[in-house]
C-alpha cells in the first residue's frame, strides 16, 4: 500500500502534460490540489506504519518497480515535505497569479516541478537520480523564467543554466566513480556495500568530492550562488517553491550518502570548509540587505551552507531538521514578505528606546543560556546527543540564545519580563533536544552513528566555532548609533556581497557574449 | 554655486519631480505635478522624450473604443475642431490606423550612459541604475537616514562611491578613481559635473530632466521627503543632491571613456539636443486628440446621467434619524446610493474623510506619529493615546523589548541558525493557519496603532489641543460640512480598507487621513462635537446643535462593507433605539453594497458573497482586495439632492456643497484649492498608473520585492517603484481603471468660480491646461457650462433638444 505513493509524482506530471494549454487554471489547480492531497495522506500513513515497531526498521522496497525507487523514512519524509509545501505554493497561486494570461501554464510548471522533485526524494538508483536532478533544474529553469520579457529574468535564468550543469557534471562524474567501485547502480546496492566496508578507497574517495561538489553548487554556495540572488525576477511562489524544495537537493543527496560519507576522509572535511564559509558569508550578508527577498536569499545560501557543515560533521539527523525547518520557515519568509511594510509600522510601534549591551551584560547572557543548555543536557538529551559533533551545534544554538537573552535579562525590565525571557529560551531548548532526539531516533537505521571526529573535521570545526562566537560577541556588543552609516569598508565590502557574485557575474558575461 | 542661473535651472527642475509617500502612508500624488505649467501634450512631449514615459493609451486603445461606440462621431468630431484639425472622422481614423505600428515616438533625450551603450555596446544605463538605486535602499534602511541632510546623504555617497569596487568589477574600470575628484559638497559636485559634461544654459534643463526621469522612482522619494520637510522642519533639497550624484556617474564615464567624450560634446553642442517648445511628435499630438475626445465622451455620460435623473422619491421634510456624513471618496457612493435606495430615514452628506480635524496622532510609544491630514497641508495640533489603566503602556514598552531581542535573535547573524534548527519546524502550522486564513502572517498594524482606543484599555486625548482651537475646528468643520439641521444621530463616518500581505495596503486606506485608516478623525470628531462646553460655544456662534443629537463615530471598511460603530456604548443610555434603528438598516445596506461590488470582484457565487468578500479581506495570497478609487472620473461639487438617485457606478467623488448658503463662497474656495486639488492628484495617479504602468506604475505584484521599509523594486531591484500596481487598474481581461481626466462639476454661479480661480493661479492653471476638465451645473441639476480655459466657458446643449442619438462611427478600414 505505502509504495502507491511512487505512482503519485507520476500521475502529477501525467496531469500536468494531460491538462493541455487549453484547460483552465482552475482545472490544473483540482488535478493538483487532489493528487498532492492524496501523496500526503498516502505517504503520511505509510509513515505511521514505517514507525509501528513489528514494521521492519526499514521500509520494504517495492519489488514491482524493481530499484528504481526508494521508499525508506528519509525519502517518506522528504516526500511528504516537498507535497506539503507544494500544496501550500499551488493554493498561493491559485489568487496569486489571477488574472495572468499564462496563470494555467504557470500552474502546469509549478506541478511539473513538484513531481520531478518528488521522484527526486525517492530515486532509488543513480539514472533516476542523475535524471531528476537535470530535470528540476531545467523545470525550475522555465518558472524563472516565467515573464519572458523580462531581460533581467532572461539573465537569471542564463547564469543559472550555465551553473547547473558544473553540478550536473559533478553528480553524474560521482556516480560513474561509485558504479566503478561498486558494481551497481542502486542505491540500495551502494549502500550495502558501504556498510560492509571499512576502508576508503580512491574511487570513493574521489565519489564522495564530487558528490560534495554537486550538492555545493545546487545548494548555492559561493562562488556558485549568484543567480539565487536574481530568481525574484520570477513571481513570489516560485522564489517558495526554490528556497523550500529545490535548493534542499543538495544536502539531501548527502544526507542520502550519508554511509559514503562516513567511510571517506576528506569529502565531510570539504563539507565543513564549504558549508561553514558560506553559512558565515550568508549570515554576515543577510541582515545588511534592504531588500527583503534579496535578505533572504542570502539567509538561504547561509542555511544550506550551514545544513551542509552539519553533515560534514557527521550529524545527519541534526542536518535533516535543520533542513526540514528551514524550508517551512523559508516558505512562509517568501510567501508573506508583502507583509514587509506591515513589520515596519510595528516596529514604529515599539518605540525607538535602544537597548545596549554592556560586556558584562553580554557575559550575563552568556552564563545563563550555558547554565539553561547544562540544564536541558542533564535532564533531557539523550546519550547520543553527548559527542564532540553535538558540542559544536550546541554552542551554536546556545550562542544565539546568549544573544537573545543578553538583550532582555535586565533588572530594570523587571522580574515578569526576565521569567518570560528565561522560558522563552527554555521552549527554544526543549524544541532543539525533542526535535533533534525524534530525528535521530527516526533516522536511526538509515544513518550512520556518529563516530569519533577526526582531527581535520575537529580543526575546522574549532577554527569555525570561534568566528561565530566573534561575530555574535561583536554583534551583541554593537552600540546602536544614531547614523550607524559607517564609513568603514568593511560595512560597504558586506553590503556587496563581498563582491562575489559582481565577479562571477563578470566571468559569465564572458562565457556568454551579449546576444546569447 | 558658481553661476546663479544654473542653479535657478536646476532648482526648477527639482521641482518638476512630483513627491511620492513611503509605502507604510502612501497617499496619491499627481505624478505630473511639476509638469502644470504645460498642457498635457506638451508634457507628454517632455515626459517622452526625456524620459521614454507615456502619457497616452496604445492608439489601438482609443480605436477599439471606437469600434466599440464608446468614443461617437460627435466627441471625435468635437476633438478634431478643438485642435483645428480640418479632416473628417473617418479620414482622421483611416490615417492613424496605419500609423499603428510605429508605436514608439521619435525623439529621446540622450544621456551619456545610453550613448555609450550605443558606442561601446555595455549596458550602462542598467548599471547606474543598479548602482545608485542599490545604494539609496542602503542609505534609507537605516533608520535614521531620513532625519540626515541632504548633504550628509551626498557626503555619504561620495565617501562609498570612493570604495566601491562593483562598477570596476563589472565593466567600469577607473570609476572608483575618476571619483576620487568629485567634491564632497553637493553644489559644488554639480558645478563640478557641469563642466566636466560640457552643459550649457540650454542643454542644462534637458539633461538634468532627463537624468532624473532615469531614475524617477529615487528622485520621487527624495522629492517626497522635501516635500515633507517644507511642511514640517523647512527647506531640503534631497532631489538635487541626488542630482548630484547622477551626474556625477555620468561625468566619471567621461573620464574614463575618452572617445566617449568626444561624440557627447558633439551631441550636447548640437541643436536638436534640446527639445524644441513648439515641436510635437506626431504620434502623441494624434494621442491628444484621441483622448480629448475619450474625455467629452465621458463628459456626455455624465451629461446624460444628470439629465435623465429619476429622484427616489420626494425629499422629505421630516426629521431623519440619522445623518451620515461620508468621506467624499468614490467607494463612498456606491454606498450611500445603496444605503438611501433602502431607506430615508438615513440622509447622507460627503466631506473630506479627516473632517476638517487635521491631526496628529501619536499612539504610545510610537517612534514618529502619524500624520492624520491631507498631505497638502502640515498636521495640526498632536493628540496622543492615553493609557487609561496604568498598565498598557509598562505592558507595551516590556513586550517592545522582548519583541525586539525576539527579532534580533531570528533575524541576526549566526543567531537566526539557532532560531531555525529548533524553531523552524512551528512554520508548518503557521503555514497552513495563514494559507486558510486562520492567522495573518503579522499582527495587523492597525489595531495595534489604535485597537486599544477602541476597547477602551487608552482613550484619545484631546488635551494638547487649546479649547479656542477645538472650537475653531468645531465650527469649520460644521460650516463646511453645510450642516444646518441636526438628527438624532450624527455619524461621522471614517473609512479604511482590509488586506494583509500588501505592501500597497495603506493606498486603500483614506488619502485625505494621510495614508491612514479614519478612525483618530472620526473619534476627535465625536469628542469634540458632544463636549457640551463645545456645543455651548458654538451656540454663541450661531450654531444651534440640539440637544438630543449625538455625534458618533464609525468606521466603513472599504473592502467588507461593513460600517462599525467605533463607541457605540455612549449611544446606550439616550438613544438606544435610534442606534439599534440605525444598525439593523445599516446591516442592510452593507449587504446590498457588498452584492453592487461583487460582480465587479468577479464573485460568482451569489450565495456566499459575504464570505466570499471577508475572506478577500483576509487572504495573503490576495493581490486584488478591492478596486480602491479605480474608475475615478468625476468630482460632484453640489448638494446630496442633485445626485441622489444617479448612479454614478462608483466613479465619483461627492462633495456636499450648497452656495446659497455660502455668502462669500468662502467654503467653495476652500473645495477648489484643497479637495478639488486632492481628487484631481487620484485621478491622475491613475491614470498614469493606466497609461504607463511600467514607468509611473509600480508594476506586477507578483514580483514586488519590499525595500528598506518604505518601497518596493519590481524583481531584484532596478529603480524604486512608485505608482500603483498594474493588478490595481487591471483585472487580467481588461482595466478596471479607465484613463480619462476628473470631470469638476461644481453647483455654483460662474463668476463665483472665476474670482476663485483667478485669485488661486495654480489652480487656474490645472485647469487651463485641462489637467482638470470643470463643469458647471445649473439651478435644475443638469450640466450646462464647460470651461474652456483662460476663465472663459462655453454653454452646453442641453436636454430639450438633445434627443438625438450620435451615431456610431463608420470604421470602413476594418
Amino acid at each position: 500500500m505505502s509504495q502507491l505513493i511512487v505512482l503519485v509524482p507520476f500521475t502529477v506530471l501525467l496531469s500536468a502534460l494531460i491538462l493541455s494549454r487549453v484547460s483552465k487554471p482552475i482545472t490544473v489547480l483540482n488535478a493538483g490540489r487532489l493528487l498532492l492531497g492524496f501523496a500526503i495522506l498516502g505517504a503520511s500513513a505509510s509513515l505511521v506504519y514505517g514507525l509501528n515497531p513489528s514494521a521492519q526498521k526499514e521500509m520494504p522496497v517495492l519489488g514491482d518497480f524493481g530499484t528504481l525507487f526508494i521508499i525508506d523514512r528519509l525519502s517518506t519524509l522528504m516526500f511528504i515535505m516537498v507535497s506539503v509545501i507544494g500544496l501550500i505554493i499551488l493554493q498561493f497561486s491559485k489568487n496569486y497569479l489571477d488574472g495572468d494570461a499564462r496563470h494555467a501554464h504557470f500552474l502546469r510548471s509549478l506541478l511539473v516541478t513538484i513531481g520531478l522533485v518528488q521522484i527526486f526524494m525517492l530515486a532509488g538508483t543513480l539514472p533516476v537520480l542523475i535524471f531528476t536532478w537535470i530535470a528540476t533544474s531545467f523545470s525550475l529553469q522555465q518558472l524563472i523564467f516565467f515573464y519572458k520579457d523580462r531581460k533581467e529574468a532572461a539573465r537569471a535564468m542564463r547564469k543559472k543554466f550555465v551553473v547547473a550543469r558544473f553540478s550536473d557534471l559533478a553528480l553524474v562524474m560521482a556516480a560513474w566513480l561509485l558504479y566503478q567501485e561498486v558494481g551497481s547502480a542502486d542505491l540500495s546496492h551502494i549502500f550495502d556495500y558501504l556498510t560492509l566496508k571499512s576502508q576508503s578507497a580512491l574511487n570513493l574517495e574521489l565519489a564522495a568530492m564530487f558528490l560534495v561538489l554537486a550538492a555545493a553548487i545546487k545548494s548555492v554556495q559561493i562562488p556558485f550562488h549568484g543567480w539565487v540572488l536574481d530568481v525574484m525576477e520570477a513571481p513570489t511562489p516560485v522564489s517558495g517553491l526554490l528556497h523550500a524544495g529545490l535548493l534542499n537537493a543538495g544536502p539531501f543527496l548527502i544526507i542520502r550518502f550519508a554511509y559514503l560519507m562516513d567511510v571517506v576522509t576528506f569529502a565531510p572535511i570539504l563539507l565543513i570548509i564549504i558549508g561553514g564559509l558560506s553559512a558565515l558569508y550568508g549570515t554576515l550578508v543577510f541582515p545588511t540587505q534592504p531588500a527583503v527577498k534579496t535578505s533572504l536569499a542570502y539567509s538561504s545560501i547561509g542555511h544550506m551552507g550551514f545544513s551542509l557543515m552539519i553533515c560534514g560533521l557527521g550529524l545527519y539527523a541534526a542536518a535533516l531538521l535543520h533542513l526540514i525547518a528551514h524550508s517551512f520557515y523559508k516558505a512562509h519568509a517568501f510567501l508573506s514578505s508583502g507583509s514587509g511594510i506591515d513589520k515596519k509600522r510595528l516596529q514604529l510601534l515599539r518605540g525607538n528606546e535602544q537597548i545596549n549591551t554592556t560586556f558584562l551584560q553580554a557575559l550575563i547572557g552568556l552564563i545563563l543560556s550555558t547554565l539553561l543548555y547544562l540544564i536541558f543536557a542533564n535532564y533531557v538529551a539523550t546519550a547520543e546527543q553527548f559527542n564532540f559533533q553535538m558540542y559544536v551545534l550546541g554552542i551554536i544554538i546556545l550562542l544565539g540564545l546568549a544573544s537573545f537573552l543578553t538583550k532582555t535579562i535586565r533588572l530594570q525590565n523587571g522580574f515578569s519580563v526576565i521569567i518570560i525571557s528565561l522560558s522563552i529560551a527554555a521552549f527554544v531548548l526543549l524544541s532543539f533536544f525533542s526535535f533533534e532526539h525524534l530525528m535521530s531516533q527516526y533516522l536511526i537505521a538509515q544513518i550512520p552513528a556518529i563516530k569519533m571526529a577526526n582531527i581535520g573535521v575537529q580543526i575546522a570545526s574549532v577554527i569555525l566555532v570561534i568566528s561565530y562566537m566573534l561575530i555574535v560577541l561583536i554583534q551583541s556588543l554593537q552600540q546602536p548609533t544614531k547614523k550607524q552609516f559607517t564609513h568603514s569598508k568593511w560595512q560597504l565590502y558586506k553590503r556587496n556581497g563581498f563582491y562575489v557574485h559582481t565577479i562571477f557575474d563578470g566571468v559569465i558575461k564572458k562565457l556568454y557574449p551579449k546576444n546569447a | 554655486m558658481k553661476n546663479k542661473k544654473n542653479h535657478q535651472t536646476i532648482n526648477t527642475v527639482c521641482s518638476r519631480i512630483a513627491p511620492v509617500w513611503p509605502l507604510e502612508n502612501s497617499v496619491a500624488v499627481n505624478p505630473f505635478l511639476g509638469l502644470a505649467d504645460m498642457d498635457m501634450e506638451r508634457a507628454a512631449n517632455v515626459l517622452s522624450a526625456r524620459g521614454g514615459i507615456r502619457m497616452y493609451m496604445p492608439l489601438g486603445f482609443y480605436l477599439e473604443l471606437i469600434n466599440k461606440g464608446e468614443i461617437q462621431s460627435d466627441d471625435m468630431v468635437h476633438a478634431l475642431q478643438k485642435k483645428q484639425m480640418h479632416v473628417s472622422v473617418n479620414e482622421f481614423i483611416q490615417r492613424i490606423s496605419q500609423l499603428e505600428e510605429r508605436m514608439v515616438p521619435a525623439k529621446k533625450v540622450h544621456t551619456v550612459s545610453v550613448l555609450a551603450e550605443d558606442v561601446l555596446g555595455i549596458a550602462i544605463s542598467e548599471l547606474l541604475i543598479h548602482h545608485t538605486s542599490t545604494w539609496m535602499a542602503h542609505y534609507f534602511n537605516l533608520p535614521a537616514a531620513a532625519q540626515t541632510s541632504e548633504s550628509e546623504m551626498f557626503a555619504q555617497w561620495c565617501q562609498d562611491v570612493k570604495h566601491d569596487l562593483f562598477p570596476d568589477l563589472s565593466g567600469l574600470k577607473g570609476f572608483r578613481n575618476a571619483m576620487k575628484s568629485v567634491p564632497t559638497n553637493y553644489n559644488d559636485a554639480i558645478d563640478y559635473a557641469i563642466h566636466a559634461l560640457s552643459l550649457n544654459q540650454t542643454t542644462l534643463e534637458t539633461y538634468t530632466h532627463a537624468i532624473l526621469l532615469k531614475l524617477l522612482g529615487w528622485s520621487s522619494y527624495c522629492a517626497g521627503l522635501d516635500w515633507q520637510h517644507k511642511l514640517y522642519v523647512g527647506n531640503t533639497h534631497f532631489v538635487k543632491a541626488l542630482l548630484a550624484m547622477l551626474m556625477n556617474w555620468e561625468a566619471a564615464l567621461l573620464s574614463i571613456y575618452r572617445d566617449l567624450k568626444k561624440e557627447w560634446n558633439g551631441l550636447v553642442a548640437s541643436d536638436n539636443y534640446a527639445v524644441k517648445a513648439k515641436q510635437s511628435d506626431e504620434l502623441i499630438y494624434i494621442q491628444s486628440i484621441l483622448q480629448d475626445a475619450f474625455d467629452l465622451a465621458g463628459q456626455r455620460v455624465l451629461s446624460r446621467k444628470f439629465e435623465h435623473r429619476r429622484p427616489l422619491r420626494a425629499v422629505t421634510k421630516e426629521r431623519p434619524i440619522a445623518q451620515m456624513i461620508f468621506c467624499i471618496d468614490v467607494r463612498s457612493e456606491v454606498y450611500r446610493r445603496t444605503l438611501e435606495g433602502i431607506s430615508d430615514q438615513i440622509k447622507t452628506l460627503g466631506f473630506a474623510g479627516f473632517f476638517g480635524f487635521p491631526l496628529k496622532y501619536n499612539p504610545l510609544l510610537h517612534t514618529n506619529g502619524k500624520n492624520q491630514c491631507p498631505v497638502l497641508i502640515p498636521s495640526g495640533p498632536q493628540v496622543i493615546e492615553q493609557d487609561n489603566t496604568g498598565q498598557e503602556n509598562k505592558t507595551r514598552k516590556l513586550r517592545g523589548r522582548i519583541e525586539k531581542a525576539w527579532l534580533k535573535f531570528k533575524l541576526g547573524s549566526v543567531s537566526s541558525y539557532s532560531f531555525v534548527s529548533p524553531l523552524g519546524m512551528y512554520f508548518l502550522p503557521k503555514l497552513i493557519g495563514d494559507t486558510m486564513g486562520w492567522t495573518t502572517p503579522t499582527a495587523l498594524p492597525k489595531s495595534k496603532e489604535f485597537g486599544s482606543l477602541l476597547t477602551g484599555k487608552t482613550s484619545l486625548d484631546l488635551s494638547a489641543i487649546p479649547f479656542e482651537e477645538r472650537l475653531a475646528m468645531a465650527e469649520s468643520a460644521i460650516t463646511a460640512m453645510g450642516l444646518k439641521e441636526f438628527a438624532p444621530l450624527v455619524l461621522i463616518t471614517g473609512h479604511g480598507s482590509s488586506s494583509i500581505n500588501n505592501p500597497h495596503a495603506a493606498g486603500l486606506d483614506c488619502g485625505a487621513c494621510g495614508g491612514n485608516s479614519g478612525e483618530i478623525n472620526a473619534l476627535a470628531a465625536q469628542l469634540i462635537l458632544n463636549d457640551t462646553k463645545i456645543r455651548a460655544a458654538l451656540k454663541i456662534k450661531g450654531i444651534q446643535i440640539p440637544k438630543d443629537t449625538l455625534f458618533l463615530a464609525c468606521l466603513h471598511d472599504t473592502t467588507t462593507d461593513k460600517i462599525c460603530f467605533l463607541q457605540e456604548q455612549i449611544a446606550y443610555d439616550t438613544h438606544a433605539n435610534q442606534l439599534q434603528q440605525v444598525q439593523g438598516i445599516l446591516q442592510q445596506a452593507s449587504s446590498l453594497a457588498r452584492e453592487k461590488r461583487a460582480e465587479r470582484l468577479g464573485i460568482k457565487n451569489q450565495a456566499s458573497i459575504k464570505n466570499a468578500v471577508l475572506r478577500r479581506a483576509n487572504d495573503w495570497s490576495q493581490v486584488r482586495p478591492e478596486w480602491g478609487l479605480a474608475g475615478c472620473n468625476a468630482f460632484v461639487v453640489a448638494p446630496r439632492t442633485r445626485t441622489l438617485g444617479v448612479d454614478l457606478e462608483g466613479k465619483a467623488f461627492l462633495h456636499s456643497y450648497s452656495w446659497q448658503d455660502d455668502s462669500n463662497f468662502g467654503v467653495l474656495e476652500t473645495i477648489m484649492t484643497a479637495p478639488m486639488i486632492v481628487t484631481s492628484w487620484i485621478n491622475l495617479q491613475y491614470y498614469a498608473s493606466t497609461v504607463d504602468n511600467d514607468r509611473l506604475g509600480a508594476g506586477n505584484k507578483t514580483l514586488h520585492n519590499v525595500t528598506s521599509g518604505l518601497g518596493v523594486f519590481e524583481g531584484a531591484g532596478g529603480d524604486l517603484r512608485i505608482g500603483l500596481p498594474l493588478q490595481s487598474v487591471h483585472d487580467g481581461n481588461q482595466y478596471q481603471h479607465m484613463p480619462q481626466r476628473l470631470n469638476v462639476i461644481i453647483e455654483a454661479p460662474l463668476q463665483a468660480v472665476n474670482d476663485i480661480l483667478e485669485k488661486h493661479s495654480n489652480v487656474k492653471q490645472l485647469c487651463d491646461n485641462e489637467w482638470i476638465l470643470l463643469l458647471l451645473m445649473n439651478h435644475q441639476g443638469q450640466i450646462s457650462h464647460r470651461y474652456t480655459g483662460d476663465l472663459q466657458w462655453e454653454q452646453l446643449d442641453l436636454p430639450q433638444q438633445q434627443t438625438r442619438n450620435s451615431e456610431k462611427v463608420e470604421l470602413a478600414v476594418y
